[in-house]
């Protein structure tokens, strides 16, 4: 009976001991490997594959905050006409512009188009400046022009000239014999308002997708830092290096995350400097018209105030903050899986890097802290001279382009009717894109080249599923 | 022991009948395919509603060019009972706004709001011919429905045959050619000797590209129809009645707002029961029966409610948002409502049920 007893006690002892070796086990750092693999936004992921994918709200916003992404989501889709307006906040509309509204060029929160396409209005314009820097480091404002080429106006002014383009196709022939056309353009400048400057600089923008830019603007600077390479010490062939550029809204130097050359370190800069180049509105952070000196700004006939308040600025910056990423599809195919192999194997992930972390943010919980796989690194890479626009802005040079997120990239089709990709749309495919890459990603290009069939239309669902 | 036994029967009968599903299945699966939803809807619904807009749009075209031709007030009027009709057409069709409509900006074209009045007076103060070419190069807030609007209407509503000038009836008839080249454009993109974008979708999940599943397709319908309701509860209505401002209103000139609303969310109702010009087809209204009963008969009643409800308003938008403010609440949130149904009714059903 005595000898039951000091058995009981031992068995107790030896549990207690167990639970206490458990209680004490510190938790581990989680495996980014056992994330559920849809989720390209952690708790900022929408399970939505329609056209309305990429103009899906982030869960967990407030009544509030939802009132104030709506008012935004209607500033998106507001188009602008000439002062004076008698609706308040439609007014300032050019003199010069590109287009009337955000959505226009970015239907349904997706890409543009290049020029010469069907759709109505041009989502693309070009850049230009001549060589050298502004005070601020940034681009050198071609005299008479500024810093893009605003082809349109309202009546009664002329554009600042009209754009043409010619295209140069070449042939690839994969390793497997499979030939591939690429296309490259060439651009006219046709009928400019005042002769062009001798020597200046162009470089084509095709407007990018707006939703997840918020999760970008939210990722921590420690996260971009961490693959950041800028003297391949790693000796892998890949250089990724940061972007710092003037931040036209604080008035100082910050990293650079958002645009073709990371030259826009946050969303409301962003929205302030597309509404001011590309729509012609003042705000207090571009609080001149962008024709200020030229002469169709006598086409105006209100000219003295600010023509959006701070509000409208700041609801459209909460509005895109605040647009979610679409989940993943098909996951689990196992010919997605087997494409998943190849974008790591060809070595497509070292620069556009699946996971990423945003930064813990206690004034706004649904962006914090987030786990996510934007797969981008936010860097700049060279990517040969076949994309080179030998222009440059801020620290990237003209070799130099930001890894573009690749997140919702299956959607395109479904949501803006075509698949145009890189900086001016060349690329009608995904493989015309991946043919384009040079430079850093030379190594990788070679290896895609090589792949057989039934490898290169595993990483095509592989880029599909995203 | 006995107790036991029973006490155990019980518990496990209490498990068994806890784990019995709750989506007891299709009970006609035998009758149903998603394939014959996404078809009929292209079928019975897009193509015949786009067909019928372009019809609209052409009538209106011919009637213009007869008040070009001798401006009498009885023509205006004719004409201004083609803007209603056409209008009707189109508003019907804003509950599928995907596709070539979309990607190719044919929306905005005809339907861009506010107008540019200022350039609009500039436009008309210059000598320039109205092509087509040049009104096709016209930014869409020169043009489209309530460009037309402005001049047929007015201002204030009451425009009349004598106030029109040689250079306006130049410009509508102008406008209405370039409108029904637009509407045309919407159903020949559909239209499988031509856009065939009808294809895109009756192809769903047979190795098409666009559209991979079945499920993406029924998806899109659905996300569409959720998205007229919204956008007319909460900006076509919100916006001026948060505001205080019926200058924000859409169909100003001619009143005409509560009628878009209404034709909006008829259009919303018969896209979900794919029904059109007496003919009832497959329609995600039959998908959602199979799985729950209720959800649909409540989906059907309020749109039916919201439809009776917006038809009963006995003055204009620009009025009511300030003087019927309670009555316009409740709309608000009636839509709000059946969005919401929709969203987190139907929505789940297609993501747990539509495995092609």
């Amino acid at each position: 009976m005595k000898s039951s007893i000091y058995i009981k006690i031992g068995i107790s002892a030896i549990i207690i001991l167990l639970w206490g070796i458990g209680a004490c086990k510190k938790p581990g750092e989680f495996d980014d490997a056992l994330l559920d693999e849809r989720l390209s936004a952690d708790a900022a992921t929408v399970f939505d594959e329609s056209s309305s994918a990429f103009g899906q709200v982030i869960p967990g916003l407030t009544e509030a905050e939802m009132r104030f992404h709506d008012f935004g989501d209607k500033l998106f889709g507001q188009s602008f006409v000439t002062s004076p307006s008698s609706l308040a906040g439609h007014g300032g509309l050019g003199p010069i512009f590109n287009n009337i509204s955000c959505n226009r060029c970015h239907v349904n929160e997706g890409r543009g188009t290049p020029f010469n396409t069907s759709s109505v209005s041009q989502s693309i314009f070009l850049k230009t400046s001549l060589p050298g820097n502004d005070i601020n480091g940034g681009p050198n404002p071609l005299p008479g022009f500024g810093l893009q080429f605003q082809d349109r106006a309202i009546a009664g002014a002329a554009p600042e000239a009209t754009i043409s383009v010619t295209w140069v196709y070449t042939i690839i022939t994969l390793a497997d014999g499979t030939k591939v056309e690429l296309r490259e353009p060439v651009y006219s400048i046709n009928n400019p308002y005042k002769p062009l400057p001798a020597g200046y600089l162009l470089s084509a923008r095709m407007s990018r997708p707006t939703f997840g830019i918020g999760i970008l603007e939210s990722i921590s600077e420690s996260s971009i830092l961490r693959n950041a390479d800028a003297n391949d010490n790693n000796v892998d062939g890949i250089s990724g290096r940061p972007n710092y550029v003037w931040d036209y809204n604080k008035k100082t130097v910050a990293l650079g995350r958002l645009g073709w050359k990371a030259s826009t370190p946050d969303i409301i800069g962003q929205v302030a400097k597309a509404l001011n180049e590309d729509i012609g509105v003042t705000s207090h952070i571009f609080p001149f018209k962008n024709a200020i000196g030229q002469p169709q700004m006598s086409a105006l006939s209100e000219t003295s105030a600010i023509d959006i308040p701070d509000s409208f600025v700041n609801a459209l910056t909460f509005y895109m903050r605040t647009l979610a990423v679409p989940a993943r599809r098909n996951v689990n195919d196992l010919n997605v899986i087997a494409g998943s192999k190849i974008f790591r194997s060809t070595g497509c992930i070292k620069c556009h890097a699946d996971v990423q972390t945003t930064r813990t943010d206690v004034s706004f919980g649904p962006l914090s802290n987030l786990v996510v796989r934007p797969y981008s690194d936010l860097l700049l890479h060279d990517m040969g001279e076949g994309l080179a626009d030998h222009r440059s802005e801020f620290e990237a040079n003209g070799n130099e382009w930001r890894t573009p997120p690749l997140w919702g990239l299956g959607l395109t089709n479904r949501i803006n009717g075509n698949n145009f990709f890189l900086h001016d749309g060349r690329a009608r495919s995904f493989i015309e894109a991946i043919l384009w890459h040079g430079g850093e990603a030379e190594g990788t290009r070679v290896k895609f080249t090589k792949l057989s069939k039934e490898d290169r239309e595993n990483l095509m669902r592989f880029l599909e599923s995203l | 022991m006995t107790k036991n036994l029973i006490i155990f029967t019980l518990l496990a009968s209490l498990l068994i009948l806890s784990c019995k599903d709750n989506n007891p299945g299709p009970d006609n699966a035998a009758s149903y395919s998603n394939e014959a939803v996404i078809t009929d809807f292209v079928d019975n619904t897009v193509v015949p509603k786009y067909e019928s807009l372009k019809n609209e749009a052409g009538y209106m075209k011919s009637d213009a060019d007869n008040f070009i031709s001798g401006s009498t007030q009885e023509k205006l009027n004719i004409l201004r009972a083609d803007w209603f009709r056409t209008r009707e057409a189109w508003e019907t069709t804003e509950c599928f706004l995907f596709g070539p409509v979309a990607t190719l900006e044919l929306d905005p074209s005809i339907d861009d709001w506010p107008l540019n009045s200022v350039d609009l007076d500039s436009v008309m103060a210059t000598s320039n011919t109205f092509t087509p070419s040049y009104v096709a190069s016209l930014s869409t807030s020169l043009k489209g429905f309530h460009a037309i609007e402005y001049l047929i209407f007015g201002k204030n509503g009451n425009r009349l045959a004598a106030d029109f000038t040689a250079r306006e009836k130049e410009y509508l008839g102008a406008l209405c050619a370039d409108l029904l080249t637009i509407t045309t454009k919407m159903y020949t993109e559909w239209n499988p000797a031509q856009g065939n974008y009808r294809n895109e979708l009756v192809t769903a999940g047979n190795g098409n590209a666009t559209y991979p599943t079945k499920k993406a397709a029924l998806l899109e319908i659905t996300n569409a129809i959720t998205g007229i309701v919204e956008e007319v509860g909460a900006s076509k209505i919100s916006e001026p009645f948060n505001t205080f401002d019926s200058t924000l209103e859409e169909s100003q000139f001619s009143k005409n707002s509560f009628t878009d609303f209404k034709n909006n969310i008829i259009g919303a109702r018969d896209a979900y029961m794919n029904k059109y010009d007496s003919k009832t087809k497959t329609s995600i209204s039959d998908f959602v029966k199979q799985y729950n009963k209720s959800l649909d008969q409540d989906i059907i009643i309020k749109f039916n409610a919201i439809i009776q409800n917006l038809g009963s308003y006995n003055t204009t938008f620009g009025n009511a948002i300030i003087k019927q403010r309670p009555n316009i609440s409740n709309t608000i949130a009636a839509l709000d409502d059946l969005k919401n149904n929709i969203e987190n009714g139907i929505l789940p059903l297609i993501h747990l049920h539509v495995t092609d």
